[in-house]
This record gives structure tokens, C-alpha cells and sequence, in this order.
């Protein structure tokens, strides 16, 4: 099983290549780029599927690290968290591209978009993936720069404005993480996650405010990737100008990947929270996820642009995220009852899952609402039961997972999130939670009211329901939401549960993914330590 | 325990089997619309059965089958068949059932047929599981299956429809997100889920935040004021059919039955907590019924009366005392009778002569005498007029409002009797509209939809209005079978003997003498009909209507609408300003919210200037102070 684990960069990396290939051939309509790209979407997906519930597994590049050699070597690690992360890129992958398959028909250059669709998956498969800090930025960088031009597809003025400001504040999120890792390389001499993390264990106390800082740089710079308030400001332009299914991936898997993951990963195994800066950390996720969930709810409630309004609900729903890993965060750091603990971060990680299938399908029908309306602007909109009923009732289905109504699968998260907040002592912020989800669905019921409800108007009465592809990605979208919900019980053990172990039990990771004893390379990073100590 | 025994539970049955037919009904929905229609019928009569054998025999132990365990975390399904419960499972099932049956010639061969009938079965296995719920977690889903079901219903609907659906799921939603909370709190505090071994005596501010939020919940289902808005609105363009089915009943069943249990079972209230309730009771009744006094349409009519109801089961739970409480827990059931009853009426007069407005209905008593007959009973029984079961149970809170003594319950008791009134004379307005008159002006309003009167569609009708005058005229027996079990399993000292024989001990309990009254008032009407007749025997002097010396008559556009009855009312200053306003939504906290809210978005909105460099320094703030806060603090 380890030795696929490169495949999941690889394939889409090689064929990513390979799409401008099949595109330069004269009256090419980018039918080999779409098949391509299909078939490595379905490769993957059932790779990742099939990796669900392993044990944890590393993989040395090149074979690098033995049991006499310095660990110069890059590492790919694969435990419950990478595993639940791989698996919700993958499928939202494959849908989205199942979903390109016709849609994208309307665009010219389409075996380009096929080739920055795929480096994207590339970088983001990566990430999750990646043992060591650099490789998490390089290929950090690689997926949002192609996000950044696939902004920017439709290259049309508010296109290219938005791809702007999304490339602006990208930069400027992605120098903070170069400093941050920078820190970190200067304070331990490591890059290798693993090692980071032992030896800032070992440093102890003596840790001095350098680490902080460094824990700012990383949190703000993938917060913005995440898009927190007050980081978030990028998104709403962003996610509404791309292409329907670029907007899927990037408000579904892209934010969570090279975002949610790697605050995750870096705060709870790389830093640690049982160290005096570990509440601290917990504090500014918690602080971070209530503003995002309040903000952006009110900020979507009050938009008429369908995809406008969803992007907003991403910064929303990522508060949700991060406020319910803050309060596990919060309970781990401070020796808390570690069953609460895992209570909210079961709960974070599954509304991570569950986000990313009901957003993706929202933005998959608002795509479909698009191409055969012709407009995303909710007062245009109307009676799409009547004239689109597959695309009426995925929406509707998704419409109800994010309100967070049962038996959907947003009900269940959204639940244990307010109950683990409340169990932790977070009183307010439990009533806030259970109030924005409140005003999730008043937004959603706009949503159905005035694109799915009532008399279509006249100049969209006679429009027709998508091609079959497209229907297929969101009807399996949609059945995902109500699978997800429906069948908790049976997927947790694989799906969810690992990843929850991953985040609560922090130091498991240096002892599954440390390599082996390097002594010669021990005094660099100790004269370093003392070097910087003031 | 595997899943087929699990099924097999008696208790599991009456929700299972309706989720089940429903599921095959959604399914058959557009390509066999009449499997629909079959089935759903079948699946309420059987949970009607099983939920009788619940009734009379409880199972000892309930049924608890854990469905998802995450760390401290339980969500179990857990039932248990207490009175209360049982009583709403038993409620549930049959209004189900006469609905369906309603439905078979009422929704026969709409587009949406199939649909209507699979909600209908999950609305069931929402009301059953909710009713029989002893775990917090499953009342919430279950109680949020069941909005869900009135959402999508109302969405069924005509015209502006969608307006209204969404009003009546955001208000709901509210108190479904207000109960998540305080099972939240409750979990977190309490550390269990089962609502059997919860026993909080409110004093703390959490104790009282929890049961507001409870109240909130079943208020909103209810439909109490304030949050009572989305029912006029959603009445106007809903089918007669759902608002049968749910508003009138099944919510009323559930937000009363969840408030009596949390009032009387959960929590152990103080003052303060009675007093607010006894308000709501009181605004409730006379907000309500002036509301519908000024409507000119027979749905939204209907639909103000289903609120101002509402207000006197609350003011008798909000009593404590145990007539009180014994009195509202039976006007929810009367209610439930009654009011649906109306609202097959309305659909029925609404099919028939294409509209609802009552300014163009009119002499419909020839065409649809049964209709008539029915809605006569029950508007009789909804104003609280003897011997009707409406009156038994207003008279009910009437004694436990006396019995409560406080300066409070006085005037809710002035509220309430004067509040019936008002209800009588608003369906005087119906009545004379809507059936007595000419028909002339029917020819004004909309297109019928469907003739004459089907037995599907009267038998229901039938049943209730039987149920009206039985209730009323033998009330010891619901009394002593239904409710006060029903009372006594909440934990109120009912005294059981005096019911054993119907009218002994009345004084002292504030039961009327039903059977020997009833013999008076019949006694009574004999004599009117013999005067009538006699009367009828001298011939009558006809003379011209005096009309100040204009010439009019024979004039057919000479009329005098019973639309017009309360003009008085409408043109009162102040008060008839008010409930103009009213009827534009000065007093709807969904518009209120929604302006206060906008507001707010506003605020965010300005600060949206998509000016990039503003963009960039939010960063830069951001990571200035989270860096400054890492350093500061450590």
C-alpha cells in the first residue's frame, strides 16, 4: 500500500503535462484531455477509497533515510487525517471533472484547463500528503497558483479582477508562510515535520517567542488560504468568477487542503498544545472561527448572486471548522476531559467532509442554473423544479445538508459541534453556532425561494435540464449528503475516527513518522537553539 | 438486538412503517401516483393501530437502540410510551389517516399528488418518533423531520407559496435551532440525554435559558405569538389538505404536548415562568382572534383562529393548577378536531367555488349541505358554545384560571371569555358569508376546481363533527380515558374518582353537567324550531327596505357583505390602525428580524469596498495582533 502513495501526485502531475499534448493537435476539441483527466480522477478516487481505514504508512522518496544515513531524504505520510483529506479531494475531483465534461465544452483552450485542473489535484494531494514543511509550501503554491489562473478562465474583466486580488493576497499569505518556515528551519535545523516537532518538544520552555511568531506567520498565512475573517476578504470575488466546477473544487477541497489541513497539522502535531503557547493557539482558531462563521453568514444572507452568496457560506462553514477544532484544541492544551476533546474534533473534522460535498454540489447546481439560465442573479432565477428538477432537487438537497437539517449529513455535524462546544464551556459560543446555523438556512431558504420555487420567469421558461454528465456528478453529490448523514455509524470507523485520533493524539505522529536517529545532525540544531537565544 | 427485532418493536412499528410507505410513495410519486395514494392512507390506519395498542398498553421498558456513540457523546433512538405520548402518537395517527382519506378525492390527479402523500408518511413517522421520544437528541430529529415536512408540503402549494413556505421554515427553524441549543446546554450540564431523568427546578439563569428555548421551540410549532406569523401567511396559498394536517393538528399536538411535558415533566417552573406563560396565553387569544375578525379571506381567517387558540392551552398550562392544565391539554385535542374539520370545509368550499375570498363566496348551504352542516358544528365548537367540545375545554381553563386565584389568571380569564366571543362572532361572519346568502357573485371569483361532495372528502369531515358534539356531550369519557392519564403521567395531581362519574363532584372540579344540558339546549332549539314553525303558519308582512328615498330595488349590485360585519372594529381609532398595520406585518418579528438584520448586513457590506490595499492591511492587522497576542500573553 505505501508504495502508491506517490501515485497520487504523480498521475495527475504526469497527465496534467500530457493534457496541452492531446490540445495541440489540429481540430482538437479537448476530447482526449477530458477522458484523460477522468480517468485519472477515477484512478485516484478509488485509490484513495481504497487507502480508507490502513494503517498509517510513510514513504522516503528515492529510498533516502536508512538506518545509517541522514534523513536528507522528502518524505509522503499517509495517516487517518491525510487519508479522510485524500479521499474528499479525490471525489470532489472526479465529480467536478465528471461535471467538466460537458460543461467546459462552452470554453475554448479547454485542454489547458484540463492541465491546470490536474497540476491543481497534483499540488493538493501533495500537501496532505507531505512529511516536511517545504514541500507543504512548494506544493501549496502549486495548487493555488493554478486556482489563481483558473480564477481567471472565463478572462473577463471581473475574471481577471478577482484573479488579481486572489494572487495579491495569495502572495502575501504564502511570504508569511515562508517566513514562518524559515523560523522553524533557523530555531531546529529540521524540516521534516516529525523531527520539527520532537525537537521543539525538546526545547521545552526555552522555546522563546520566535516559535510564536512563527505559529502567527502559519496561521495567518494558511488562515488566508482557509479563509478566515479577517483573512477572507479574496474569496468572495474569487470563488464566483471561476468556472462552476473550479468553484467547487476551490470553495469544497481547495480551502480545506491547503488550509484547514495544514493549521490543523502544523498547530496540533508540529507545535504541540501541551506547551503554554498550546491555549493560546486554541484561542486564536476559536477567536478566528467565530468571527468567520458570524461574518460570513450575514455577509451571504444579504447577497442576490447565487455563487456570490455560497462563497460567502464557505468562510461561514470554515468557522465552524475551526472553531470546533479550536475548542478541542482548547480542551487538549488545557488537560481538559480529552473525551470532549474528541467529541469537537470528530465534529470539525466531519463538517469538513460533509462542507465539501454539500458546497460542491451547491456550486455544481448554481454551474448548471448558469449554463442553461444563462444568469447566477437570484432575482432572474425561478422555477427551476419545474424546468431543471434533477438540478432543483440536488440543490435542494444541498440547500438542506448546509442549513443543517436532518437526516442530511450537515445536521449531524453541525450537532455535535454546537453540543461539544457546550460540553466544553463555551456557552455563547454554542448559542452562536446554533444562531448561525439558524440564519444558514433563512439564507438557504432565499435560495429556494427564488431559484427553485414559484413561476419561472418568462425569459427562462423554456430552458432544459442539463447534459447527463452533469446530472450525474450532482445526483452523486447528492447522495453523498444523504449517505453521509444517513449512514454516520458505518463510515466514522473509516472515514472520520482515524483522522479524530490523528488530532487528539498528537504525539503519535513523531513516533510513527520519525525517521531514523541521525546523531551527527543532533548538535547542529542545539548550537543553532543557542545561538538565537537572546 | 438485531434490525428485524428492532422493527418488530411495538413501539418501533408506528414510526418505521410510515417512513417506509413513505419512501415508496416518493418513489412511485410521478410514475404511479395512485400507489401514492394507496398507501398512504394504509400506513396511517396501521400506525393509528399501533399507536391505540401503545395507548392502552404501554410496554414497560422502553426501546433503545444506539445509533451513533462518539467518545462521551450517545445518540440513541430511544421510545417509551408515556400517556402524553401515546395519547399525540394516537392524535398523530388519526389526523393522518383522515387526511389521507381528505386527500383522495381532494388531491386526486395533481401534478403533486404522490409527493403530498410520502410527506404526509414522513410527517407521521416525524410526529410518532417525536411523540414517543425519550432521548433529546432523537426528539430534535424527529421534530425537525416534521418542519421539513411542513416545508416541503407548503412548497406544494399555489401562487405565492414559496413566500410563505419559507417564512414558515424560517420561523420554525428558529425554535428547531433555540431546542438545539438548550439540548446542548442540557447535555452539557446535565450530562444525559434522557428526557426521563431530567428533573431541573428553573432558577439559575441556564435553567431558564434552557426552558425559554424549549418554550421557544414549541411555541413556533405551535404557534403562539409571537412567533405565530408564518401561519396566516402561509394559509393564504396553502392547500386546505396541509394546513389540516399540520398547523392545525399535528403542530398544535406536538408544540403543546412538548410544552406540557417540559413545563409539567422537566421542569418544575416557578412564578415567573406561569406568569410569562399566562401572558403569552392571554395576548395570544385576543391578538389573534381581533386579527382575524378584520380578514377577508376564509384560509387566513381559519389560520388567525388556529393562533388565537393556541393561546388558551397555553394560558391553562401556564395555570398550574390541575383543572387548568387538564383543560388546556383538552383543547389541544379539540382543537384539533375542530380546526381541521375547518380546513377540510375551506378546501372543500375552495374547490368548489374557486376562491377562498369570502367577498365572493356566498349561498353555498345548497350546493354543499354536508360542508355546511360540518362547518357549523365545529364553528360552534371553536366559539365555545355549549354543548360542543369546545366549550368543555374552555371551560376547563376558565375554572383553572379561578382556581390559580392570582390578579394574573383574573384577567387571563376576562381575556379568554371575552376572547371566545370574539371568535364567535368572526365565524358568524363565515358562516353568513360563506354559505347563507345569495350566490349571484360567484360568478366574480375563480375558476372550480371540483364538484359536489365526495365521500372521501365528507366522511372525514363527518367523523370530526361527531367527535365535535361527543366531546362535548360526554366529555367525562375523553376526560377520564385520554387526558387526565395524560395529565397524570406529567405528574399532576389529578383526583381520577371524580371523573368516574362524569358530573358528580362538578362543582368542585368545574366540570359541567354535559348530558342534562345538553337535554335543555336541545329542549330549547326544539321550542325555537316550534315557534318557527308556527311562526311560518301566519304569513309575514313584506314591505320595501327603507333606503333614505333612493331608488334600489332589484338592484343585484345592492348587497350587504358579512365581510363588512366588523368594519366597526377595522375603523376603531388606534386599535383598527394597529391591526391594518398587523396585516401588513408591523407585529411579524420575521419582518422585523429581517429589517433589523438587513441592517446589520449593511454595516458588513460598506466595509466591502473591494479595494485591494484595504484587503491587505486587514491581513496585516490580523497577523500584527495574533502575533502580538502569542508574544504578549506567554
Amino acid at each position: 500500500m505505501t508504495t502508491w502513495l506517490p501515485l497520487f501526485v504523480i498521475l495527475p502531475l504526469a497527465a496534467g503535462f500530457l493534457t496541452p499534448l492531446a490540445g495541440r493537435r489540429p481540430g482538437e476539441s479537448g476530447g482526449a484531455a477530458r477522458g484523460l483527466a477522468l480517468l485519472v480522477g477515477a484512478v485516484l478516487l478509488a485509490g484513495s477509497i481504497a487507502l480508507l481505514g490502513s494503517e498509517p504508512a510513510v514513504y522516503w522518496i528515492g529510498g533516502w533515510p536508512g538506518a545509517d544515513r541522514p534523513s536528507v531524504g522528502l518524505s509522503l505520510v499517509c495517516d487517518g487525517l491525510t487519508q479522510m483529506l485524500l479521499v474528499t479531494v479525490n471525489a470532489i475531483a472526479f465529480c467536478a471533472l465528471l461535471y467538466s465534461w460537458s460543461y467546459i465544452q462552452r470554453y475554448t483552450g479547454r485542454a489547458l484547463y484540463y492541465c491546470l485542473f490536474l497540476l491543481m489535484l497534483a499540488g493538493m494531494n501533495a500537501v496532505v500528503l507531505a512529511g516536511d514543511l517545504f514541500n507543504v509550501f512548494v506544493f501549496m503554491e502549486v495548487a493555488v497558483i493554478c486556482s489563481y489562473a483558473l480564477v481567471a478562465f472565463g478572462v473577463e474583466r471581473a475574471e481577471l479582477e478577482a484573479a488579481f486580488k486572489y494572487v495579491v493576497l495569495g502572495s502575501v499569505s504564502s511570504l508569511f508562510v515562508l517566513l514562518g518556515i524559515a523560523l522553524i528551519y533557523n530555531l531546529t535545523g529540521q524540516l521534516n515535520m516529525a523531527l520539527v516537532a520532537e525537537r521543539l518538544g525538546a526545547l521545552g520552555t526555552e522555546r522563546g517567542p520566535a516559535v510564536w511568531l512563527a505559529a502567527g506567520c502559519f496561521i495567518m498565512g494558511f488562515g488566508l488560504k482557509a479563509a478566515m475573517v479577517p483573512f477572507h476578504a479574496w474569496l468572495p470575488d474569487a470563488h464566483p468568477s471561476a468556472p462552476a466546477p473550479i468553484s467547487a473544487m476551490l470553495s469544497g477541497v481547495v480551502i480545506k487542503a491547503v488550509g484547514v489541513y495544514v493549521v490543523c497539522r502544523i498547530l496540533f502535531n508540529v507545535f504541540g498544545l501541551n506547551t503554554p503557547a498550546g491555549a493560546l493557539y486554541a484561542n486564536v482558531l476559536i477567536v478566528l472561527g467565530t468571527l468567520s462563521m458570524v461574518i460570513g453568514v450575514f455577509l451571504a444572507i444579504g447577497q442576490w448572486d447565487f455563487k456570490r452568496l455560497l462563497a460567502y457560506h464557505s468562510i461561514s462553514q470554515m468557522g465552524y471548522v475551526f472553531l470546533a477544532v479550536g475548542v478541542g484544541a482548547a480542551v487538549l492544551a488545557t488537560d481538559g476531559p480529552r473525551p470532549i476533546a474528541a467529541l469537537a474534533i470528530f465534529g470539525g473534522l466531519f463538517h469538513l467532509v460533509n462542507h465539501a460535498t454539500f458546497k460542491s454540489l451547491l456550486f455544481l447546481c448554481s454551474g448548471s442554473a448558469e449554463y442553461a439560465a444563462g444568469t447566477r442573479d437570484l432575482h432572474e432565477l425561478g422555477g427551476l423544479k419545474y424546468t431543471m428538477p434533477t438540478t432543483a432537487g440536488c440543490c435542494r438537497v444541498a440547500a438542506l445538508s448546509i442549513a443543517g437539517v436532518p437526516p442530511f449529513n450537515g445536521f449531524w455535524s453541525k450537532l455535535i459541534i454546537v453540543v461539544a462546544t457546550a460540553m466544553a464551556g463555551y456557552w455563547i459560543l454554542a448559542a452562536l453556532a446554533a444562531f448561525v446555523s439558524f440564519m444558514t438556512l433563512l439564507s438557504f431558504l432565499k435560495v429556494q425561494r427564488y431559484a427553485l420555487e414559484g413561476p419561472p420567469p418568462e425569459r427562462i421558461r423554456a430552458i432544459h435540464e442539463t447534459p447527463v454528465p452533469m446530472r450525474l456528478a450532482m445526483i452523486g453529490l447528492a447522495t453523498a449528503c444523504v449517505l453521509l448523514g444517513v449512514l454516520v455509524p458505518l463510515h466514522r470507523a473509516r472515514l472520520i475516527d482515524p483522522a479524530t485520533r490523528t488530532l487528539t493524539e498528537p504525539r503519535l505522529y513523531v513516533e510513527r513518522f520519525r525517521p531514523p536517529d541521525q546523531p551527527h545532525m543532533g548538535t547542529t540544531w542545539a548550537a543553532a537553539v543557542k545561538e538565537l537565544q537572546p | 438486538m438485531n434490525a428485524w427485532e428492532v422493527i418488530r418493536d411495538p413501539l418501533m412499528l408506528p414510526v418505521v412503517v410510515p417512513a417506509i410507505a413513505g419512501l415508496v410513495a416518493y418513489i412511485a410519486a410521478r410514475p404511479a401516483p395512485i400507489v401514492s395514494r394507496l398507501i398512504s392512507p394504509l400506513a396511517a390506519a396501521a400506525a393509528l393501530g399501533w399507536a391505540i395498542r401503545l395507548f392502552l398498553h404501554p410496554p414497560a421498558e422502553p426501546l433503545d437502540v444506539p445509533f451513533l456513540q462518539v467518545s462521551d457523546f450517545t445518540v440513541a433512538m430511544v421510545l417509551s410510551a408515556s400517556t402524553l405520548g401515546a395519547l399525540i402518537a394516537l392524535g398523530a395517527a388519526f389526523f393522518g389517516l383522515l387526511v389521507a382519506l381528505y386527500a383522495q378525492a381532494a388531491e386526486r390527479g395533481d401534478r403533486e399528488e404522490g409527493r403530498f402523500h410520502a410527506f404526509l408518511c414522513w410527517t407521521l413517522t416525524g410526529a410518532i418518533g417525536a411523540a414517543l421520544a425519550d432521548d433529546l437528541v432523537w426528539l430534535l430529529f424527529c421534530w425537525e423531520i416534521v418542519s421539513l415536512c411542513l416545508y416541503m408540503l407548503l412548497t406544494l402549494g399555489r401562487g405565492d407559496a414559496p413566500a410563505g413556505a419559507a417564512k414558515t421554515f424560517a420561523m420554525i427553524g428558529f425554535g428547531d435551532a433555540a431546542m438545539l441549543l438548550a439540548i446542548a446546554l442540557l447535555i452539557a450540564t446535565e450530562g444525559t440525554t434522557r428526557i426521563s431523568s431530567l428533573a431541573i427546578e428553573v432558577g439559575t439563569p441556564l435553567t431558564y435559558a434552557c426552558y425559554l428555548m424549549f418554550m421557544a421551540a414549541a411555541m413556533a410549532k405551535a404557534g403562539a405569538v409571537p412567533l405565530h406569523s408564518w401561519i396566516p401567511t402561509a394559509a393564504a396559498s396553502a392547500r386546505a389538505s396541509v394546513f389540516a394536517l399540520l398547523p392545525a393538528s399535528i403542530d398544535k399536538l406536538l408544540g403543546i404536548g412538548l410544552l406540557a411535558r417540559f413545563s409539567l415533566d422537566v421542569f418544575t417552573l416557578d412564578a415567573a415562568m406561569r406568569s410569562l406563560l399566562m401572558v403569552i396565553g392571554g395576548v395570544t387569544i385576543i391578538a389573534a382572534v381581533l386579527m382575524a375578525m378584520v380578514q377577508h379571506h376564509l384560509k387566513t381567517l381559519l389560520a388567525y383562529h388556529a393562533v388565537s387558540q393556541v393561546g388558551y392551552m397555553v394560558l391553562g398550562i401556564g395555570t398550574g393548577t390541575p383543572i387548568g392544565i387538564v383543560g388546556g391539554l383538552f383543547h389541544m385535542v379539540n382543537h384539533a378536531i375542530y380546526k381541521s374539520c375547518l380546513f377540510f370545509t375551506a378546501g372543500a368550499v375552495e374547490d368548489h367555488a374557486g376562491t377562498d375570498d369570502l367577498n365572493r363566496l356566498g349561498g353555498l348551504v345548497r350546493t354543499l349541505p354536508l360542508t355546511f352542516a360540518c362547518c357549523m358544528v365545529s364553528a360552534l365548537a371553536i366559539s365555545g358554545v355549549p354543548p360542543l367540545n369546545g366549550f368543555v375545554s374552555k371551560w376547563l381553563v376558565y375554572q383553572g384560571c379561578l382556581g390559580e386565584g392570582s390578579t394574573l389568571a383574573t384577567f387571563g380569564l376576562v381575556v379568554a371569555v371575552f376572547g371566545s366571543a370574539l371568535t364567535l362572532a368572526s365565524f358568524f361572519k363565515v358562516i353568513a358569508s360563506v354559505y347563507w346568502g345569495s350566490a349571484t357573485r360567484r360568478e366574480a371569483g375563480g375558476v372550480p376546481v371540483r364538484h359536489g361532495e365526495p365521500v372521501a372528502r365528507i366522511l372525514p369531515m363527518i367523523v370530526l363533527a361527531v367527535l365535535c358534539v361527543a366531546f362535548g356531550v360526554v366529555a367525562a369519557w375523553p376526560l377520564q380515558h385520554l387526558i387526565v392519564p395524560a395529565a397524570t403521567g406529567l405528574g399532576v395531581p389529578v383526583d381520577t374518582l371524580a371523573w368516574q362519574y362524569g358530573d358528580i363532584r362538578a362543582a368542585e372540579l368545574g366540570l359541567w353537567s354535559p348530558v342534562p344540558a345538553t337535554m335543555l339546549i336541545l329542549l330549547g332549539l326544539l321550542g325555537g324550531l316550534g315557534l318557527y314553525i308556527i311562526g311560518r303558519a301566519s304569513t309575514a308582512r313584506l314591505t320595501n327596505t327603507f333606503v333614505g328615498g333612493e331608488k334600489m330595488e332589484n338592484d343585484p349590485r345592492v348587497h350587504f357583505p358579512a365581510t363588512s360585519f366588523y368594519r366597526t372594529v377595522e375603523e376603531l381609532p388606534g386599535l383598527g390602525a394597529a391591526l391594518r398595520d398587523g396585516g401588513h406585518g408591523a407585529f411579524d418579528v420575521y419582518r422585523l428580524g429581517g429589517r433589523c438584520g438587513g441592517a446589520f448586513v449593511e454595516v458588513l457590506r460598506r466595509q466591502h469596498t473591494g479595494v485591494l490595499s484595504l484587503y491587505v492591511s486587514w491581513c496585516l492587522v490580523g497577523v500584527v495582533v495574533i502575533a502580538v497576542y502569542l508574544m504578549a500573553v506567554l
